[in-house]
Parts: C-alpha cells; sequence; structure tokens
C-alpha cells in the first residue's frame, strides 16, 4: 500500500472511531489519591450567589456529589444524602451538589427546578449548576448519584455510591460513604475506596 | 427477592403466567442475577447477544430502545439476538412492562435481581453503574463490547458487526 493510501485508511479510521464514539467515552473517574480538580471554579447556586469547591472545604475534607432532578436513584438516596449531610458537616466536612445536567436539553434540570428542589429537601449543602458539564468531565463523572470524597488536603479517599440498598434504607448492609467518612475521621485509611452502584447517566453538555 | 412478574396482552390476561412467550405474546419481566445472565447469553446460541440494560424512567435509554427492538427484528436470530435488562425499582415494573407492550416486546425480559455492586462488576468491571448501558457477548459467553450511554441504530450496528468481525 503506497504511503497517501496508508494515510486515507488512517483518517478513515480515526473519523469512524471519533463517530462511534458514544457517551461512555467521557472518561474514567478519578483514581484514588488525585488531587480536587477546580476548587476555584465559580459555580451558581440555587442561592443565587456563587461559590467553589476550596470555599465548601471544610477542615476534615469535602464530599462532592454529582447530582440532579430526575433521576430515581437520586430520589431514593436524597433523606439519606440530606441526614449524612447534616451530621458530618457538623464534624467538619464540607459537602456540595453539583449538577452536570443540560439544563436547555432537560429543563427539569434547570437552575429554577433545582431551586424548589433544594428547599423542598431542606438542603443544608450547596446545590451548584456545572456548566459546561465541566466539572463532570475532570472528575470523570458518568451518572447520578455518584460521590467524590476528598480529605483535609484535597486528596481523593472515596469514590462511589452511599450504600448498597437504594430501595430500601432498612436493607443496607454496607454504608460504604459512611463508613469512609467515620475513617477519614478516624485518620484511618478508608477501607473500600471504589464503589459501583446503578445511577441516571449525566446528560452533559 | 422480586417475584416474576408476569404481563399478558390485553386478550390474554387470564392464561398461566409461565414465564416463558406463549401464544398471544405473552410478556414476562423475570429476576436475574448476573451469573443468570451470563447463562442466558451463553444459551442463545447466537454469534452475538446484544444485552441492553436500561428502566423505564430513563430517557436516554427510552429514545435508544425502538432501534434495540428494530435492530432485534431485522436480525438473523442465528447472528444477533438482544435481550433486555431493566433496573428499574419493583414499583416501577408496571410502567416498565407497559413501556415493553408499547415497543412490541413479548417473550421473556429480565430485571436485575440482587445488589447492584455485584451485578455490574460481574458484568463489566468497567462498568460505572450508568444506565443505559449495552454489552456484547459472543456466543461462548465471552464479552466482545460493552459501552454506557446512548447510542443510534447505526452505532448500534456498526459496534454489533465489528464483534461479530473479531470473535
Amino acid at each position: 500500500m503506497t504511503a497517501p493510501s496508508t494515510l486515507r485508511v488512517l483518517s478513515a479510521l480515526v473519523l469512524a472511531l471519533a463517530l462511534a464514539a458514544p457517551a461512555w467515552a467521557q472518561g474514567e473517574a478519578l483514581e484514588i489519591g488525585a488531587r480536587l480538580p477546580l476548587a476555584d471554579r465559580a459555580m451558581p447556586t440555587t442561592s443565587g450567589s456563587a461559590t467553589t469547591l476550596g470555599q465548601v472545604m471544610g477542615n476534615r475534607g469535602l464530599a462532592v456529589i454529582f447530582w440532579c432532578n430526575t433521576c430515581p436513584w437520586v430520589k431514593k438516596y436524597e433523606d439519606r444524602v440530606v441526614a449524612l449531610a447534616n451530621e458530618y458537616m457538623a464534624a467538619g466536612f464540607g459537602f456540595i451538589a453539583v449538577n452536570a445536567n443540560d439544563p436547555v436539553g432537560y429543563p427539569d434540570d434547570n437552575m429554577d427546578a433545582m431551586r424548589q428542589q433544594a428547599d423542598a429537601g431542606g438542603y443544608p449543602f450547596p446545590y451548584v449548576a456545572d456548566a459546561g458539564s465541566e466539572a463532570a468531565r475532570a472528575f470523570g463523572a458518568t451518572r447520578t448519584p455518584q460521590i467524590f470524597l476528598f480529605d483535609a488536603g484535597g486528596t481523593l479517599v472515596y469514590e462511589g455510591t452511599v450504600d448498597d440498598s437504594p430501595s430500601e434504607p432498612a436493607e443496607v448492609e454496607e454504608h460504604y460513604f459512611r463508613d469512609a467518612l467515620n475513617q477519614v475521621v478516624a485518620g484511618e485509611p478508608v477501607a473500600v475506596q471504589k464503589t459501583r452502584a446503578f445511577g441516571c447517566t449525566i446528560k452533559f453538555q | 427477592m422480586l417475584r416474576t412478574f408476569c404481563l399478558f396482552a390485553a386478550l390474554a390476561a387470564l392464561a398461566g403466567c409461565s414465564g416463558r412467550d406463549v401464544d398471544g405474546g405473552a410478556l414476562s419481566i423475570e429476576p436475574v442475577t448476573a451469573d443468570g445472565l451470563l447463562e442466558e447469553v451463553r444459551a442463545v446460541g447466537a454469534d452475538v447477544v446484544v444485552v441492553n440494560v436500561w428502566a423505564s424512567w430513563c430517557l436516554p435509554c427510552r429514545d435508544e430502545f425502538p432501534d434495540f427492538v428494530r435492530f432485534q427484528h431485522e436480525s438473523n436470530p442465528d447472528e444477533v439476538q438482544v435481550r433486555f435488562v431493566t433496573v428499574d425499582f419493583e414499583e416501577d415494573l408496571p410502567a416498565a412492562a407497559a413501556f415493553l407492550r408499547e415497543h412490541g416486546v413479548t417473550g421473556t425480559t429480565f430485571v436485575k435481581d440482587g445488589r447492584d455492586g455485584p451485578f455490574i462488576t460481574a458484568l463489566e468491571p468497567r462498568w460505572s453503574g450508568a444506565v443505559p448501558a449495552t454489552f456484547l457477548f459472543g456466543r461462548d459467553g465471552s464479552r466482545l463490547d460493552f459501552w454506557e450511554g446512548k447510542v443510534s441504530y447505526d452505532q448500534l450496528a456498526r459496534r454489533v458487526r465489528e464483534a461479530r468481525a473479531s470473535g
């Protein structure tokens, strides 16, 4: 095969792969030990102001939770996440919920709807809009809910879900997120660092 | 443990519930673990088995679903078969059944059984758990391809074609 023909074949292959790339090619989630990305990036909150991940960071660490308004898994976990936030914010953790969904393609995830949800749910933490889904891409977040827990130094120590029973709180056997928070408080290594659970794909902008 | 959820076409509402396709286009949604699903994949006997994981409230899942149904109908069953697995919560199974019926799905489909984490990692360790997700398996149950997120008919057809060529 001559060089120009080879180049044409390779170009066609690259183009075909690009066109074929589905949504999961957004990227892998941050690895344990990664540094907190976009710490100084301002994101609008449902209270009408703006905040950054760095500003929300607590003296024990920060929980960044990719969240939205419409996902049944988010709804199943909402009370539990609010309860955990109330408990562990008092212990020195910052919590922040981040909605990276496209608010134009999915109006149920626009700022007005976010504000209603935060008010109705009594969110004690900021609920912010991730313009352009930039934070979701930087974190490698793919679904909601998806938790990224950083220690006070901004190092990722846990990534995954709240617990192992989204549908029935009474049937929870593994409290993954609570255990991680407690281990950080105790100065111990997080034993279960990554977990998998179902959730709704982030509707990237 | 989820009981088998059987739904019949309107005119066959009083028939017995076998969990398998019967005359009249009966639909059943059977609980399945990851191991059970992989056994089903191996039992199908096609070059490629497409497993689509979806949920009734998931908009991208609903968007791509008709393309998967059409692809199934247009494929030679010796070459390609499609299996649907919903991850709906139990209270949402009637909505899932209504959606399947709306799209002309009959026979046996599945609902995830057991804890999320083990189901996800058994099917594919790289899968984050986001839905929709699609898996391509070979005749012997080997994993050929996987992706998260919505795809078009053409993308699905291309991925299956490539999997058949590589299998």
